[in-house]
């Protein structure tokens, strides 16, 4: 297995970091230069290359090379793909001079060479010595652009203010505009930009690749801008490519795919085409084809992160473990309804696949009937144990702060090893993420990223294994404060947000606004919505089919309904921020009566609050305090039930209930630190044995199967546990091969000894 | 007193045996069985054991008696062994660098009268390191690596086990690792310098059957080991803290050395119809083991055929041992 150290993108310090990568050569990628600091001379080259003469701009650019000096050398050396010199070219012109042009060209190397936080380090320099000077300000924009905050957007508005005539300013914005499906926007942007690329006599081919985006997007034949940029340049495979991009932020990756095909058949040489066809063929599953057109990346362009990256997932993912469970029809068992494909790292597969299985069942049981949607493939689970993978697994998507991703019939998050004990409720997440599945599919990709989140959101809350249904401080504070947004603009929210925590507060938007139109309208009108969006259509129709109202009027009564439901705490909540201080101050002061009552004050304004900063874990201990361990023990189990799950509070809970020889409660407090933690071996031989003595054999097996995968616990206690369970179930030959691999690893154990006998004289 | 009764039934079940080995076992059984005979008489549980145990500086009364409780877990365990009373040497918070090499230099001095033995070494507290070794925080001069190193030269012909039981004893690993020497640490490295859990989950498994993993009522320094290790990891994971410890086992032979014995061997009597069915039941383990070493030469069916059967014999063999001792289910912990 290869190392996992994943390729940094930020740079440690400015001008050493081109030194301390061994740049070579990079193959010859077009790009095309919209600013007029270039040469006369490399602009000639360049007009070449726009028109698909890339033999004879190469040879320009290698003439210009050997005979020019300066900038002009160094962006030629640049073009040829010759980063090494070009970047010493660079940084020998940049030596004692203010010319922000320099900085500015070679910030674009940086861009080049995918590292982003260096070329803006480097833009901003080139901004010292001319705070005005706009390549340098469009290149910022463009760098920021490739992150996801809404800066990009708002110095973009401001440039093009500014300067209505720059066509990369209009160009830029124009495909941020797209990413957030303002098409008219989008189309108006682009078309002053065809203007002053005619005057300008500049090549048109990346506005005629964002066009044909553009009428991918409302689903439209892109064919006429491919004809009319292949006619201008026969080897422009961004014009597949690009427009490519619309597919994938719409989550259609299977169209997405046929696209960068096409991109790699007119350009072989596109590097970046090559990618994107590796990262979206894994995302569908195709785990060979990804791995030829990664590598051709690589050939090409060593130097992207998301190739080695990629490439590294690859062989991790060839170590990973395959199972394959059909799923049955919750009322006919004898009906395949789907079937699941779970991958699992080989560490912690034999500890999560029983739950995994278990709750992918329930899944696709649930949102087949929920949705009116069967499984046309194999849906494909993955949960991987460090978060690197994960993390590479969801690159280039957009959005923040995921625990979980899913393409269509693929969902990837992250295992409970790979981050620390307690810190997501896995299977709530797994549940969320499935309900993507059927969501994304049953629209063939069609619905907008707002309702695709919300049902999920609502389904965790409504369905999931984790009844908790919190709305972060955030979150109402986000209301209180109007930061709302309409329902129609509430994509941008997640595309582009525009202030810290807008992300997370537009799930919970989403979610509550998929609550309510189940409550007011019925669970039907949220599918009759599922199955409008199919047919594409969007949000304002959705609405309109469904529930007769158009958006603003559902916007109002939203609020209404958001006002009924947390009005009076949110119209208290600087009150409830005194108590909060009040309650930190008593708690300096081991004043445990007045910490008792201000916590229970605060449970009584917000009772659902049982995630961070809750005060159910307060008053118990203030209970706990003042000597009154039943009470104490009686706020937690509440706690509990309204979805808290802290692990190590549930173990504290498990003690305590065991104590008292509370066990019925003790079993679904388990059950809970195994959707949070599930590698506490003793939870599962304790719940194992439960299962056996309430006769119910297949969880004991579940549990027993599970405790045998931690394989830091006796591998006889969970054999011998799984013997029994075959017993119960009346499988004999099952239960005879179960205590012989029990007694194979520990050939004195008394129990699985008169197992053994028994099944013995039974003969 | 010594288990030189039980080696006395066991050879002369022994006999019987491997005679019968020959007669009906397979070929691959009977070019096996002298290899077993010789390894069950090697085996380190029917060697002489000494031992010092130590107890160093607690600093606060709460380490104090975690590591006298620490102490006593091993010492119990050790004398489940069979040892002669004075073999085994409890040095409390209140020794000295002094006592504790004086006392290794007389066990080494009688282990010089035997044929074979085994020496472990329990230093169980606070340690430090810095750039000239390991430190075991003593009253007065603390104990260092070069005096443990020196201590234990004499002693190269028998088997030993060193067990540091103690903050930043990963510092010593190198310099204390040879052959026939089976080294612990609590820690990884020097570096690792937080007082720590390792040996409280340590006595733990000298206590509890659980860690008995393959059941045979003889607990081993390697399956000591594993339950204290995978008990240390489970603490930080359920404290939801970075673990600031990790204990290392170097040396072979681990899965040889025993720290006690448990259930009917730990209650048996020096009768002579419970040593000749204990010994009849250490010559199926030594059968058990042979059948195992042997399962990627045999054809599955045929493994689990003769598996099963041994099995069979072990489990009645046993019923008759826990009979004769009184041994009942009320004695097992699982």
């Amino acid at each position: 297995m290869m190392l996992k150290v994943k390729l940094s993108s930020s740079r440690p310090t400015l001008l050493g970091a081109l030194l301390l990568i061994g740049w070579g050569t990079h193959s010859h990628a077009l790009t095309i230069h919209y600013d007029t600091t270039r040469s006369d001379a490399i602009r000639a080259c360049d007009q070449l290359d726009y028109v698909g003469s890339r033999e004879e701009a190469l040879e320009c650019y290698e003439t210009l090379l050997s005979t020019s000096t300066g900038l002009e050398q160094a962006d030629a050396a640049a073009a040829l793909g010759d980063i090494r010199q070009a970047n010493r070219l660079y940084r020998d012109a940049a030596a004692n001079s203010n010319d922000p042009a320099i900085k500015t060209h070679w910030a674009q190397l940086y861009l080049q060479t995918h590292q982003t936080s260096d070329a803006e380090a480097l833009f901003r320099e080139a901004l010292v010595y001319d705070a005005n000077y706009l390549p340098a300000r469009l290149g910022l924009a463009e760098a920021q652009s490739e992150g996801y905050g809404g800066r990009a957007r708002e110095a973009l508005t401001q440039i093009t203010a500014e300067n209505p005539d720059s066509v990369q300013a209009l160009i830029l914005l124009a495909r941020i505009e797209l990413e957030l499906q303002n098409l008219p926007i989008a189309r108006g942007l682009l078309n002053r930009a065809l203007t002053e690329i005619t005057a300008k006599k500049l090549p048109p081919l990346e506005i005629y690749a964002l066009h044909a985006g553009a009428d991918l997007l409302e689903d439209k034949p892109i064919t006429p801008w491919v004809e009319k940029a292949l006619e201008y340049n026969p080897l422009y495979g961004d014009v597949y490519s690009i427009p490519a991009r619309y597919y994938i932020i719409t989550y259609r990756y299977r169209e997405a795919v046929d696209l960068y095909q096409k991109a790699v058949a007119v350009d072989p040489e596109l590097a970046v085409a090559h990618r994107d066809l590796g990262i979206n063929q894994l995302r569908i599953n195709n785990l060979f084809a990804a791995r030829y057109h990664l590598q051709q990346a690589y050939v090409k362009d060593p130097y992207d992160a998301m190739t080695v990256n990629t490439l590294r997932l690859l062989d991790d993912l060839d170590q990973m473990r395959v199972s394959s469970v059909d799923v049955p029809s919750a009322q006919d068992p004898d009906i395949v309804i789907g079937r699941v494909l779970i991958r699992l790292d080989t560490e912690d597969a034999d500890a999560l696949e029983p739950y995994v299985i278990n709750l992918s069942v329930k899944a696709v049981q649930h949102f087949s009937e929920q949705y009116d949607f069967q499984l046309q493939r194999p849906m494909i689970v993955e949960l991987y144990h460090d978060h690197d993978d994960f993390g590479v697994r969801t690159v280039s998507t957009p959005g923040v702060g995921l625990l979980g991703v899913t393409f269509g019939y693929l969902t990837a998050m992250d295992s409970p090893k790979a981050r620390a004990a307690g810190d997501f409720h896995w299977g709530s997440t797994l549940w969320h993420e499935i309900a993507h599945v059927f969501t994304l599919e049953a629209t063939n990709h069609r619905l907008p990223r707002w309702f695709s989140e919300g049902l999920s959101v609502y389904e965790e809350w409504n369905t999931g294994p984790l009844p908790s249904r919190e709305l972060s401080m955030d979150m109402l504070a986000a209301i209180h404060a109007n930061q709302l947004l309409p329902i129609e603009k509430l994509d941008e929210g997640f595309v582009r947000p525009s202030y810290n925590g807008q992300v997370q507060v537009s799930y919970m938007q989403a979610g509550l606004t998929s609550d309510f139109i189940a409550k007011r309208w019925g669970h039907e009108a949220l599918v009759s919505m599922l199955k409008t969006f199919a047919k594409k259509q969007n949000t304002a129709t959705a609405l309109r089919e469904a529930i007769d109202l158009e958006p603003q009027a559902f916007d109002t009564l939203f609020l209404e309904y958001l006002d009924q439901q947390y009005g009076s705490l949110l119209s208290t909540l600087e009150e409830y921020s005194a108590v909060e201080q009040q309650l930190a101050r008593a708690i300096q002061l081991d004043d445990w009566l007045s910490v008792e009552s201000l916590s229970a004050d605060l449970i009584g304004r917000y009772p659902a609050r049982i995630g961070d900063g809750n005060s159910y874990l307060v008053l118990a201990e203030a209970q706990r305090q003042q000597g009154n361990e039943t009470a104490a023990l009686e706020t937690l189990l509440s706690w509990h039930q309204l979805g808290g799950h802290d692990p190590a509070v549930l173990l504290q809970i498990v003690q305590e209930l065991r104590a008292l020889e509370r066990f019925d409660e003790t079993v679904p407090v388990m059950e809970s630190i195994n959707w949070v933690m599930p590698y506490s071996a003793d939870v599962h031989r304790w719940l194992g044995e439960h299962y056996l003595s309430v006769q119910k054999p297949d969880l004991a097996h579940r549990e027993f199967n599970a405790l045998l995968g931690l394989q830091s616990d006796s591998t006889a206690v969970a054999h011998f546990g799984m013997a029994r369970a075959a017993m119960l179930n009346n499988e004999q030959d099952k239960a005879r091969r179960q205590v012989l691999y029990s007694l194979e690893s520990a050939p004195f154990y008394r129990p699985a000894q008169q197992l053994l006998l028994s099944l013995s004289a039974g003969e | 007193m010594n288990n030189a009764w039980l080696k006395s039934a066991l050879i002369q079940r022994l006999r019987t045996v491997v005679l019968e080995w020959f007669t009906r076992g397979n070929q691959l059984l009977k070019q096996l069985a002298l290899s077993m005979l010789l390894g069950l008489l090697a085996l380190p549980v029917w060697a002489e054991n000494y031992a010092v145990v130590v107890t160093g500086l607690g600093g606060d009364a709460a380490y104090s008696k975690q590591f006298a409780d620490t102490g006593s877990a091993v010492f119990d365990a050790l004398q489940t062994l069979d040892i002669e009373d004075d073999r085994i040497v409890f040095l409390d918070e209140s020794s000295t660098r002094d006592s504790i090499i004086g006392a290794i230099e007389a066990a080494t001095k009688r282990l010089a009268q035997t044929d074979s033995g085994v020496f472990s070494l329990f230093l169980i507290g606070h340690g430090n390191a810095d750039t000239q070794g390991w430190r075991f925080n003593v009253s007065g001069p603390d104990l260092n690596t070069q005096d443990i190193v020196a201590a234990l030269n004499p002693l190269s012909s028998v088997q030993q086990l060193v067990v540091l039981a103690a903050s930043a004893s990963g510092a010593a690993l190198d310099a204390l690792v040879q052959p026939g020497r089976v080294v612990v640490s609590a820690t990884k490295s020097g570096g690792e310098i937080n007082a720590v859990r390792f040996p409280v989950f340590f006595a733990e498994a000298l206590r509890t059957a659980e860690s008995d993993y393959d059941r045979n009522e003889i607990l081993t320094t390697s399956e000591a080991f594993r339950f204290a290790q995978a008990r240390t990891v489970e603490y930080y994971e359920q404290q939801n803290l970075l673990a600031p410890e990790h204990a290392r086992l170097k040396g072979d032979n681990s899965a040889d050395i025993p720290l006690a014995l448990l259930g009917s061997l730990k209650n048996a009597s020096e009768e002579p119809e419970v040593a000749a069915l204990l010994a009849t039941r250490l010559v199926l383990e030594g059968q058990f083991k042979v059948l195992k070493d042997a399962k990627s030469d045999m054809a599955t069916a045929d493994y689990y055929r003769e598996l099963e059967e041994l099995l069979l014999r072990i489990a009645r063999l046993q019923q008759s041992i826990d009979l004769a001792t009184g041994w009942s289910e009320n004695d097992a912990e699982s």
